[in-house]
């Protein structure tokens, strides 16, 4: 992680630390510092010695507040918005604890809120009152948010995007992949509901559109099996996406409960490097 | 198909909509679901054609069918196999044309079921299940009378449906049915005709086909199904008896028969030799004599058997009959005898010259077994009053005609009606008082006289049958020899039967009235001319006189002397008189009074004296020759016809009930229902698989 004072997290560049990286060739221009004479001395060669640095870590929560965010298996239940908010209000909490520099956007139509990443005690409690505060409604604009993000977000950054990604696959494809260009490390939690997954209605449904669409009417058993198959086609083009943009992705169903699925998407993270 | 359970049939079919309704009500009663995945909804549902909706649309076809099948099996629907007709409604009025001809008798000797009652029970089963509501309408072959009937249970019941030994005559049949929708003004009409198709009762070449075809042709709602029972039953023997007469000599007095027996004709080309037995029961008293009917013989004539009898019989009755086969009715044949009957002629005139050449004809002996005489007696009141009625076999009139409903009148009508043979000259006079209604229809009109001297000649007769026929050895009659000078125009009722025309004129010489019931005995002819030399020479050259006279003489006889050998009919049995069976094939107490002259046997008139008449199947009967299918069809062309071919041995309905294939219909389709509702087996997809590990 890139950052401007040392911290708890990995640098992706190399610098000045007392744990040793890796042995590299000497190229013109190369510090003269940092040759290892004593690898000179042993093979007549000259070699750069690199060693870990540690950095701090810019954390930017942009979490989905489109209509269909506010969508809640029952009435009174816990919604997708809510588990989003419980998500990006952890992290922001464990970023901050350690020092690290938290941001927030919520994306509706463009940024509703934005709160770029500082580094203040202060300015978590800014962020967890505009993550109490969020509200979902209207039509998604993830996509162009991301867009607006990568341009907006000046330094390298971990970028955490929670959302139930109901949009066409292929625009999001150019937004992760503009993220990646301006080099960010991006992270998607991917909220899903057993009921959008299992289909599992029994007579007909009137289904009212979150996002002000029109309501349709539906036999559940004359278009489930067409429902499963449009899912299985989304849900598969969304792994071939996230494959070949490099995103850090995980899908989760807002049933579970929120703690181990941080601690499953903390745990697995691994440090990513970013080529330069 | 129809249904025993119409009603409820037309009241529960409503219910039919009632899958469609409780889907439409399951699509009203839908719940409101806050949607996020409509993205997915959008798509699903433009995937959603085809056979998806095809699917849903048999789903809820599959439930109606079911619902349906439940309706019509409670319904109890009926079926023919052979109707087709189905579906409509039932027939305003169903005529039943019964063939009760001596042929429908064939029977299966394992049940004794004869096609006549076969064709019955299956008509009563049929119509008492498929119609209850519609007319029935009875036309029996015996009478040929349209007779309403109130319910088809009795139908087997009922006198007019029991056998009888007479021919059918189809077309007459089928015209009282036209008559009968025509004056009831039937509206659907089902005419079930039950026949063997004998060729002989069918008159398939009878011009009256077309013209009943073309007035059938004018009612599209009729509609015609032959139970067609056309089966020849195999190696049916017949007996029928060509003469019988007692004969007494010196020594002993004996009935001599003339018999033939034969052998259905189907199986020509495979018939075996035939031990048979001849039961003779004379005046009750039974022999049996063995005849054998050798390979491939379909006929055996048996001629001048002799059964010794008792000479103090005078007179008797008898039969002749075989061991039990497919048909029984013509194992029998019944006759009755007595002495040699005089042939007596009784000559009315009042002109010498006639009734000399006449008398001398009639009387001169043909056969020395028979005694001949003849008596003139004059044309007034009280010579007609003398006139031997019961002893003459012939009578000759050379009067004035006589008007019908006249004494004299009914008197004539009442010796014909007996068998006897009335011939008619014509009176020399032209000048006898008109009456308006004359015995037999004929009125004579004015004398003719031949253009020469030479004088007209006999250009036509006919040689096939009846006083003009040729000789036993096949030469004809010497009627080109006869010439005729004066005759005499007549007319005689409609449309009679000219047996002798002349040449020039065309004129009828010789015709015999066909309004007579019995065709085989006696009968009414009418000669133009008279036998004396100034009118014709048939007196110079005898011998077409004394042969036509002599024929005429013996047709008489037949009913006297020993003959009253009768074909069954209707009319066979004069209605005057209150006769009594004195033996007959099969139970004459079934049988209406009426009905005794269509019932084989012997009945008597109950005098002290009496005169007793033996009934016979008509021997056309034994005829095993059908109407085919292609003479069917040209019958019946251009009709909605159906023949529905069956044996007397056929166990199967008209009509079946056939719930069972509705229910298992319903079954089927509930089945197919829950098949095509089975949803699609799941595949493990991502949808259900835990979210996987993170990439990174």
């Amino acid at each position: 992680m890139l950052g401007n004072v040392a911290g708890r997290h990995r640098s992706p560049v190399r610098g000045s630390s007392l744990e040793f990286a890796q042995y590299r060739k000497y190229v013109p221009g190369d510090d003269t510092r940092r040759l290892d004479w004593r690898a000179w001395g042993r093979s007549d060669r000259f070699y750069i010695k690199e060693f870990e640095a540690d950095t701090n870590l810019r954390l930017c929560l942009i979490v989905d507040t489109s209509g269909s965010m506010a969508y809640a298996p029952e009435e009174g239940a816990a919604s997708k918005l809510d588990f989003a908010r419980k998500c990006a209000a952890s992290l922001a909490f464990l970023a901050a604890r350690q020092g690290d520099a938290v941001g927030f956007y919520a994306a509706g139509q463009g940024f509703h809120r934005e709160v770029p990443p500082k580094r203040n005690a202060a300015h978590l409690r800014i962020i967890l009152d505009e993550l109490g505060a969020m509200q979902a409604s209207g039509e998604t604009g993830l996509a162009d948010a991301l867009h607006e993000a990568a341009e907006r977000v000046p330094q390298r950054a971990l970028i955490v995007v929670i959302s139930d990604l109901f949009v066409q696959p292929n625009t999001l494809s150019s937004a992760f992949q503009h993220l990646r260009f301006r080099k960010h490390d991006v992270a998607v939690l991917h909220l899903l509901e057993d009921h959008e997954l299992d289909f599992d209605f029994d007579r007909p449904t009137r289904f009212v559109d979150l996002e002000g669409g029109s309501p349709m009417l539906v036999d559940p058993s004359i278009i489930g099996p067409q429902y499963a198959k449009a899912l299985q086609q989304y849900l598969t083009d969304i792994d071939g996406l996230v494959r070949d943009s490099g995103v850090d992705y995980h899908r989760v169903r807002i049933q579970e409960d929120y703690a181990s699925v941080l601690a499953r998407f903390l745990l697995n993270r691994t440090p990513k490097r970013v080529r330069r | 198909m129809s249904f025993q359970n119409l009603p409820w049939l037309l009241w529960t079919l409503p219910l039919l909509a009632l899958p469609v309704v409780i889907h439409l009500i399951n699509r009203y009663r839908h719940r409101t679901v806050k949607w996020a995945a409509m993205m997915f909804l959008l798509d699903a549902k433009r995937m959603t054609s085809g056979m998806a909706r095809l699917r849903q649309i048999m789903i809820l076809t599959m439930r109606t069918l079911a619902v349906a099948g439940l309706i019509f099996a409670v319904a109890r629907p009926l079926a023919s196999g052979w109707l087709g007709s189905a579906a409509g409604s039932a027939p305003d009025t169903v005529i039943i044309l019964l063939d009760r001809s001596a042929s429908m008798e064939q029977k299966n000797p394992q049940t004794g079921e004869s096609k006549r009652t076969a064709a019955l029970a299956k008509l009563s089963e049929f119509l008492g299940r498929a119609n209850a509501a519609t007319q029935l309408v009875l036309i029996e072959s015996g009478g040929n009378i349209a007779r309403e009937i109130d319910s088809v249970a009795a139908l087997s019941a009922l006198p007019e449906t029991s056998a009888t030994a007479g021919s059918a005559d189809v077309p007459a049949m089928l015209q009282a049915a036209l008559d009968y929708a025509t004056d009831n003004q039937t509206g659907r009409t089902d005419i079930w005709l039950c026949s063997d198709l004998r060729a002989n009762d069918w008159q398939a070449k009878s011009g009256r086909w077309e013209a009943l075809r073309s007035a059938f042709a004018e009612r599209e709602t009729l509609r015609f199904y032959l139970l067609n029972y056309d089966e020849i039953a195999a190696d049916n023997l017949a007996v029928s008896i060509d003469r019988v007469n007692r004969r007494e000599s010196t020594d002993a007095v004996e009935l001599t028969i003339d018999l033939r027996v034969t052998r259905a004709a189907q199986l020509e080309g495979q018939m075996p030799e035939r031990q048979i037995s001849l039961g003779f029961v004379i005046n009750g008293s039974r022999s049996v004599h063995e005849v054998t009917l050798s390979e491939e013989q379909s006929e055996f004539l048996l001629q001048g058997y002799a059964i010794p009898i008792d000479a103090s019989s005078r007179e008797g009755w008898g039969s002749v009959e075989l061991s039990n086969d497919a048909n029984t009715l013509d194992n029998v044949m019944y006759f009755v005898f007595s002495e040699a009957a005089l042939r007596k002629t009784t000559l009315v005139s009042d002109d010498p010259a006639t009734t000399k050449p006449l008398s001398a004809a009639a009387g001169a002996t043909a056969d020395a077994a028979f005694e001949y005489q003849t008596e003139i007696v004059d044309s007034t009141a009280a010579g007609v009053a003398s006139i031997d009625w019961d002893g003459s076999a012939m009578l000759i009139w050379q009067a004035d005609v006589p008007e019908a409903d006249s004494v004299v009148g009914r008197q004539l009508q009442d010796f014909v009606d007996a068998g006897k043979t009335l011939l008619f000259f014509p009176p020399q006079s032209a000048n006898e008082a008109i009456v308006a209604d004359p015995a037999f229809g004929l009125e004579w009109g004015q004398w003719r006289e031949a253009a020469d001297e030479s004088g007209a000649t006999i250009s036509t007769w006919r040689r096939d049958s009846d006083l003009t026929a040729d000789t036993q050895d096949g030469s004809a009659l010497p009627f080109g020899e006869i010439r005729t000078y004066q005759w005499r125009e007549y007319s005689l009722g409609s449309d009679p039967t000219i047996l002798a025309k002349l040449a020039s004129s065309g004129a009828a010489i010789l015709s015999r009235s066909v309004n007579v019931s019995r065709a085989d005995e006696g009968g009414v002819y009418v000669f133009g001319t008279l036998p004396q030399a100034s009118h014709s020479n048939l007196a110079r050259d005898g011998v077409v006189l004394f042969a036509m006279l002599h024929r005429a003489l013996e047709r008489g006889a037949e009913s006297l002397a020993g003959g009253n050998l009768r074909t069954c009919a209707p009319d066979a049995l004069p209605s005057s008189i209150a006769w009594q069976p004195v033996t007959t094939w099969g139970d004459a107490g079934m049988a209406s009074t009426s009905e005794f002259g269509l019932l084989p046997g012997i009945f008597s008139d109950g005098d002290d004296e009496p005169q007793m008449i033996a009934l016979n199947r008509a021997l056309q009967e034994d005829s095993t020759t059908t109407v085919d299918e292609v003479e069917l069809a040209m019958l019946f062309a251009g009709l909605d016809f159906e023949s529905i071919t069956l044996s007397v041995d056929d166990r199967r309905s008209l009509v079946s009930e056939i719930w069972r294939a509705f229910m298992i219909a319903m079954a089927v389709a509930m089945i197919a229902e829950a098949l095509l509702c089975l949803p699609p087996a799941k595949k493990p997809t991502a949808t259900t698989a835990q979210p996987r590990a993170s990439k990174s």
